[in-house]
């Protein structure tokens, strides 16, 4: 039997870990690094590039080279966050067919969850190469706060990518089983998430090998690209003031500033001043023009501090849900690239009151939990035992535009329930059932994971007809709705599965068109 | 299905132990317990009286014995089973004979066993029951219950696995696991537990209307759903106000904190206003009041010291009595800045105000001779020597012997006299 592969599938940068005669190795690609980055670019001869060599090319083919697409996945491209953040991506952002973001290179339009499936089959290929066999299976991860149809985006770039993805779990989650694992205490601990392109926070309690998600907070549109932001915008209107050029309309040269600002962001984590230097970044009248900007550490933390309080929010909110105070924590596990930020971690430190726990690595810890649950439900591991929730609550639209929960947040998955209807008008014949999942009590405010209408119901006075909805979530977080009439003697049901944005044809051409198309590996 | 169950042979019977029924309590000598312990659920009756250790016609009667007492089920088609005796499993034998263990399954014939007799009792079972707990558990005990439990039968751990019709039954019993422990998991859903720790929905309590008939139909198929809505019935009495107060309520307490930190540093202003929200995300809190009542009286002191300094400086005398005036809207309590003001207003010849203030003082103070005369003066000053004699009256029941009563009697009479 092949072996399950863990894939961090992250917004800047991706890792992979597969289990070794029972213990998680994080696998290393052909270049000796632990994590790939999450990026893609068709050269200017149509080559398709991924990983690192499509970082080192982006500066000169930037509007050509895609990072950060897990920040699009499963989005409506009218969405606000989709057109402010588009504004700043160098490539191009167009409406998909199914009115999603997709991402258009040259004349060719990528859909986000083809994007995905590219730097999936990339990590799928390092670990090939490492095992020295083929890999089918997957389970994948996806921050706490996704909501069903980027889930399901995700599964279905690991089926374009030429896999079965066992499960999609959540990234705290994954940590804290990274954390948990040979661990036999009781605890309870918050594993505190801060990526590149989204934020999560979960609460977990360990007890004899049972992982308990105890709730889970988040916002899938905050993370170290804001910081990396800030800081190309402070560089840019610096720039401006001492020099009198605007660069932000020079995609070369905004590409070089947000590269040396993401350098400069990690140096600061160690460094207290850090220096921009890129000679030529531009040319005048008088010759070229050279930037050059010394940064404080505390230029960066007075930019970011609040994004770094707005995330502490989301941490009251998640130790409150969890019933739980600041002090009941045992520790804190921090996980993310950014978290290395000395400001995210005195903050997070003093909000709980002790220093984070040290022993997970950042970057590695996702996809190493990852690995480990494969393995947990392949070789049914009996030590560990991992009982998620659902981070949003789920439910239909009322007839008065109101939100009617049937699932509330953070209740254990897999879970079902289900729920009685019926009619407003008389003789109505069909129904037409709109599910909706998040927090809002407005239904329009919340996200439409689809509708589906129930018909033929027989023709009687109004509110009589039973209509029964079904909910079940499994323990993937995926979501299924069933809808029966009740009276209408014979069980009428219709199931709809949740989809991405991707049609089931389009799924099925790509599937079949990338697995002829072997991408190049890292020379 | 088999419907001629008298047409099967003897030797087709496969005993196995009925729901719930622990063999250590089946009475019975070592030798008949080494006969039970050899009842798995595959071994055929005949193979079972062969190696029962014990003379084949004894194991036999053994047997029959034992099924008629109820400890004991058939796992093959199972016409007969309850037959006259009373079973314990007997209203579940008809549903658990549906999918008996199955050997061609990926699960050992003891689990099989367990999720058959466990999804059996579900329904007898009250939450207490369910989850194996005493009805005195504390959190802690029901909690390492359902991690027991759920290391058992969560779904996960049989993943791709063939299970037959056991996925199903599997699936119900960890969904009432997980029910069972949310319910007790609560205080405040526990204690709606405590008092009627029966699982909702059995014996017919049914909410709609048309229930009764469902029942009659499937019983099995109502239950839960009456169950799924006094969970939920429960849930929404709960649920509501512990959502929406969490945030406001850690809003309102960062709120304060801004609040006592602006007054560490003396910024009452600053303070009072971020009291002020305070109470405003979180009324129920009595220490925001508390604390935004105190700030308040910090900021008016503060404003009303600082008023009286500016009319202390100021030049022209009818600003500074405006000033005294706000002083003592701050400060409506200050009796000093009462007589100030009216002494003031006398100098202005403003006698009204001079009067309004000085009967302020009065009141606030009556024990207090000076008071009293400066309403005597002000009256005499306005022609109201009546009012005038009155206040000094007052005055003298205050202190009949002090000398400036007595001088200021002298100027009121020889006032009134002309």
């Amino acid at each position: 039997m092949s072996r399950v592969i863990g894939i961090d599938l992250g917004t800047t940068n991706s890792c992979v870990a597969v289990m070794e005669a029972g213990r998680p190795v994080v696998v290393p690609n052909a270049g000796g690094y632990k994590t790939s980055p999450s990026m893609f670019a068709l050269s200017s001869d149509g080559k398709r590039l991924v990983g690192h060599i499509a970082k080192r090319q982006a500066i000169t083919n930037a509007e050509r080279t895609v990072h950060a697409a897990k920040r699009l996945i499963g989005r409506r491209f009218e969405a606000r966050e989709i057109q402010q953040s588009a504004a700043l991506l160098p490539y191009q952002v167009v409406e998909g067919s199914e009115g999603d973001a997709r991402i258009q290179l040259g004349d060719r339009v990528f859909s986000c969850t083809e994007i995905s499936a590219i730097i999936l089959r990339e990590m799928k290929r390092v670990a090939e190469e490492y095992l020295g066999e083929p890999v089918s299976e997957a389970v994948i991860t996806v921050p706490a706060y996704f909501n069903d149809t980027q889930r399901q985006c995700t599964r279905d770039a690991g089926r374009i990518a030429g896999m079965e993805v066992l499960r999609i779990i959540n990234e705290p989650t994954a940590a804290a089983l990274a954390y948990g694992l040979g661990r036999s205490g009781d605890e309870r601990i918050a594993v505190y998430d801060l990526g590149g392109g989204t934020f999560d926070i979960s609460i977990l309690e360990l007890s004899g090998g049972v992982v308990e998600v105890l709730a889970t907070a988040g916002n899938t549109f905050l993370g170290g690209e804001d910081f990396d932001r800030l800081l190309v915008e402070h560089v840019l209107a610096e720039y401006e003031k001492s020099e009198g050029v605007d660069l932000s309309s020079d995609l070369m040269a905004l590409q070089r500033i947000k590269d040396a600002a993401e350098k400069v962001k990690c140096d600061l984590s160690a460094a207290s001043v850090a220096e921009i230097n890129l000679p030529f970044i531009a040319n005048s009248d008088e010759g070229p023009r050279h930037l050059n900007l010394q940064v404080e550490r505390e230029t960066l933390e007075t930019l970011s501090f609040d994004i770094v309080r707005s995330t502490l929010d989301s941490v009251a909110r998640c130790v409150r849900d969890a019933g739980l105070t600041p002090g009941d924590i045992d520790h804190v596990v921090m996980v993310g690239g950014q978290t290395r930020m000395p400001l995210v971690r005195k903050m997070v430190g003093d909000f709980f009151g002790k220093p984070p726990h040290g022993g997970v690595n950042p970057d590695e810890a996702i996809a190493t939990g990852a690995a480990i649950q494969g393995n947990v439900l392949v070789a049914g591991e009996a030590d560990l035992l991992l009982l998620d929730v659902t981070p949003l609550s789920l439910g239909i639209a009322t007839f008065d535009g109101g939100f009617a929960p049937l699932i509330d947040c953070n209740t254990t998955v897999p879970a079902h329930r289900s729920h009685v209807f019926t009619t407003s008008r008389d003789d109505q014949t069909s129904v037409k059932i709109r599910v909706l999942q998040g927090e809002a009590a407005r239904a329009k405010e919340n996200h439409r994971l689809g509708e589906f209408v129930l018909s033929d119901i027989p023709p009687s006075p109004k509110g009589e007809p039973e209509i029964e909805v079904s909910f079940e979530i499994d323990a993937s977080g995926i979501v299924n709705v069933s809808a029966r009439d009740r009276r209408s003697g014979s069980a009428r049901a219709i199931t709809v599965q949740a989809t991405g944005t991707l049609g089931e044809e389009e799924l099925h051409r790509l599937v079949i068109e990338h697995a002829g198309c072997e991408l190049p590996g890292e020379a | 299905m088999y419907s001629d169950t008298d047409a099967i042979d003897q030797s087709e019977r496969i005993p196995r132990l009925a729901a719930g029924v622990d063999p250590l309590c089946v009475p019975g000598s070592p030798a008949e317990a080494y006969l039970l312990s050899r009842i798995d659920g595959c071994t055929p009756w005949p193979t079972l009286c062969e190696i029962g250790g014990m003379p084949q016609e004894h194991a036999d009667k053994l047997l029959e014995r034992w099924l008629a007492e109820g400890f004991l089920a058939l796992a093959a088609p199972c016409g007969e089973v309850g037959s006259g005796s009373a079973s314990p499993t007997g209203a579940f034998s008809q549903e658990s004979a549906e999918a008996e263990v199955d050997s061609s399954l990926d699960l050992s014939p003891e689990f099989q066993r367990r999720i058959l007799d466990f999804d059996a009792s579900l329904e007898s079972l009250d939450y207490f029951e369910l989850l194996g707990v005493e009805r005195s558990a504390d959190a802690r005990s029901v909690k390492q219950a359902y991690f027991a439990l759920s290391r058992e039968f969560h779904p996960d751990r049989y993943y791709r696995r063939k299970m037959g019709s056991f996925a199903a039954r599997l699936d119900r019993i960890f969904t009432k696991i997980v029910e069972a422990y949310e319910l007790l998991h609560d205080p405040t859903t526990r204690a709606e537990v405590e008092r009627n720790p029966r699982l909702p929905g059995q014996g017919g309590e049914g909410p709609t209307p048309d229930s009764g008939e469902e029942q009659a139909g499937s019983p099995g198929k109502s239950a839960p759903k009456a169950r799924m809505q006094y969970l939920s019935r429960l849930r929404e009495s709960f649920r509501l106000p512990a959502n929406v107060s969490s945030e406001r309520c850690w809003k309102a307490r960062r709120f304060f904190q801004a609040a006592e930190m602006a007054l560490e540093i003396e910024n009452f202003q600053e303070a009072a206003a971020n009291a002020r929200l305070a109470i405003a995300f979180d009324p129920s809190e009595e220490t925001y009041r508390v604390g935004f009542a105190a700030i308040q009286s910090d900021v008016h002191r503060l404003r009303a010291r600082a008023l009286l300094d500016r009319a202390r400086s100021v030049g022209a005398q009818a600003q500074a009595l405006d000033l005294l005036e706000e002083a003592i809207h701050y400060r409506p309590g200050d009796v000093e800045i009462s007589a100030r003001a009216s002494r003031l207003a006398m100098a202005l010849g403003d006698l009204p105000r001079a009067m309004n203030h000085a009967q302020s003082a009065a009141q606030m103070e009556p024990e207090r001779v000076a008071h009293h005369l400066l309403c005597a003066r002000v009256s005499r000053r306005s022609g109201d020597f009546e009012s005038a004699r009155a206040a000094v009256q007052r005055a003298l029941d205050v202190d009949a012997d002090a000398p400036e009563v007595a001088a200021e009697w002298e100027r009121v009479e020889r006032g009134a006299r002309g």
